[in-house]
């Protein structure tokens, strides 16, 4: 049984080992250097939330509006994620 | 010696009552996949939008009629720069172009490519792209979200945009953003300023909005003060407040789902404790057996102990490293949506591994008391028994 034990452990260590070799292999910083660029050039930081049209698509710059009753509250799905 | 017989007895209950463990495992590790899921999802998205913050103007101003953003005159560019202390103003055309028979939605933004840092920014970013080209006949650069959708519905080439004066605007597709811009800008299409404005039908002497730098810290109040005694019509929106929103929105989101896991650990650690305190006749037998064969309590809660933290550290390990593989290296299907919306354009974000470790050590605490606890006080209550009641 310890000898199981010990396969399960090995298991486990293999297991954090691929994750970390992934981690620390995965150039993150060309990926983030691409985003700032990009960023960069159209001034906007938003991430591109894939929203209905009515629904503002640029955080804390656009503000959503009830397409029918404009007067009433927005309508914004992603006020449950994301808090203003 | 000793340590060896007692890691051999471990094991043996261990792996002779597994199918008992395996259930704890399982729901354990669910839990934990989900929790790391989210952390690791938000911590990517906050470290990628904060660094790409970095990079942004200071302020933007726009006009607002009747509580509404409205086209902000061209004019008022120059009226900004007569404050002191301001530099980069900057107007900016950009909207949303909604292509009706879908019911969906591009973000269309102008940019001024004969601006010397934009063209570069531009040049460095897609390294094959020929500004000159580019720029002698009508055309765009688009977001993967945008040519994927596009490709579907036969604009291989080239897309038609339906002014609202209704004429009718061609506009070649270029070439594709890299797909590492997706997080920002997937739905996006990058145009010159001026066929922007002929999309959006705007006029000359308008723009959706103004940015600008105030380099001096010390001078933001007072800069937002003078654009209220120049404009009454304006709304100001800074960089510092957007900057809080993204630490506080997370900080909320991480809140939430904290507060949804504490809801679904409390419920397993009392299902655990629950059936660890009935009156199982195996439990209580086997720990009858060894308080007979001379065990002491100690020994029978380190025996418990020991058990209830290889399964704790087993189920806590895989769940943090399949989320891990989920959300890094596959790209988290389905839970991404939550963040990014599903509701337009398809959206797939690679997310920039960055972990907070201190997070995940809470989550193990969180996660390891309540349950070692739950486990360990009926153990103990059975342990403090006779012998003989417990085994009856």
């Amino acid at each position: 049984m310890i000898k199981l034990f010990f396969i399960l452990v090995s298991l486990l260590m293999l297991m954090v080992g691929i994750a970390f070799i992934h981690y620390v292999g995965t150039s993150s910083q060309a990926s983030q250097q691409t985003l700032e660029r990009i960023s960069t050039v159209v001034q906007i930081a938003s991430p591109s939330l894939s929203v209905a049209y009515y629904e503002p698509r640029m955080l804390f710059v656009e503000r959503g509006s009830n397409p029918a009753y404009p007067q009433m509250q927005p309508i914004d799905k992603m006020d449950f994620v994301y808090a203003k | 010696m000793q340590n060896s017989v007692f890691l051999y007895f471990l094991t043996l209950i261990l792996f002779r009552q597994k199918s008992k463990h395996i259930g704890v495992i399982m729901i354990s590790m669910v839990i934990i996949f989900l929790l790391s899921a989210i952390l690791f999802i938000s911590s990517s998205l906050q470290y990628s939008l904060l660094a790409t913050l970095e990079g942004q103007a200071d302020f933007s101003v726009s006009r607002v009629q009747a509580g509404r953003p409205v086209n902000t005159p061209v004019e008022w560019v120059e009226r900004i720069l007569e404050i002191n202390g301001v530099s980069h103003v900057t107007p900016r055309i950009y909207g949303r172009y909604f292509f009706t028979p879908r019911e969906k939605s591009f973000l269309v933004v102008g940019i001024d490519f004969f601006d010397e840092q934009n063209s570069k920014a531009m040049e460095k970013l897609i390294e094959e792209i020929d500004l000159k080209h580019f720029l002698s006949a009508e055309s765009m650069l688009v977001g993967e979200g945008v040519k994927r959708f596009l490709e579907a519905h036969y604009f291989k080439n080239d897309f038609t945009f339906k002014t609202p004066k209704g004429t009718f605007k061609k506009v070649k597709i270029y070439k594709v953003l890299p797909e590492q811009t997706n997080l920002i800008a997937n739905d996006m299409i990058v145009m010159p300023l001026e066929l922007a404005r002929e999309v959006f039908g705007m006029r000359d002497d308008e723009v959706t909005d103004i940015t600008f730098n105030v380099p001096n810290d010390a001078e933001w109040d007072n800069i937002i003060t003078k654009l209220h005694l120049i404009f009454y019509d304006v709304r100001v929106v800074e960089k510092r407040e957007i900057k809080k929103a993204y630490e506080n929105l997370y900080n909320y989101k991480g809140g939430l789902f904290l507060i949804l896991y504490l809801v679904s650990i409390v419920t397993f650690m009392l299902v655990l404790y629950q059936r660890y305190s009935m009156v199982y006749s195996t439990e209580r037998k086997e720990i009858g057996i060894l308080r007979a064969t001379g065990w002491s309590i100690k020994d029978i809660l380190r025996l418990k102990f020991y058990e209830n933290l290889i399964i704790v550290i087993v189920s806590f390990t895989v769940g943090v490293v399949l989320a891990y593989f989920y959300v890094f290296v596959f790209d988290a299907p389905l839970l991404s949506q939550i963040f990014l919306g599903g509701a337009n354009l398809s959206n797939r974000v690679s997310f920039i591994p960055a972990p907070e470790f201190g997070i995940l050590g809470s989550i193990f605490l969180f996660y390891a008391i309540p349950f070692l606890a739950a486990v360990l006080i009926p153990a103990w209550k059975i342990a403090v028994t006779s012998p003989r009641e417990a085994m009856q």
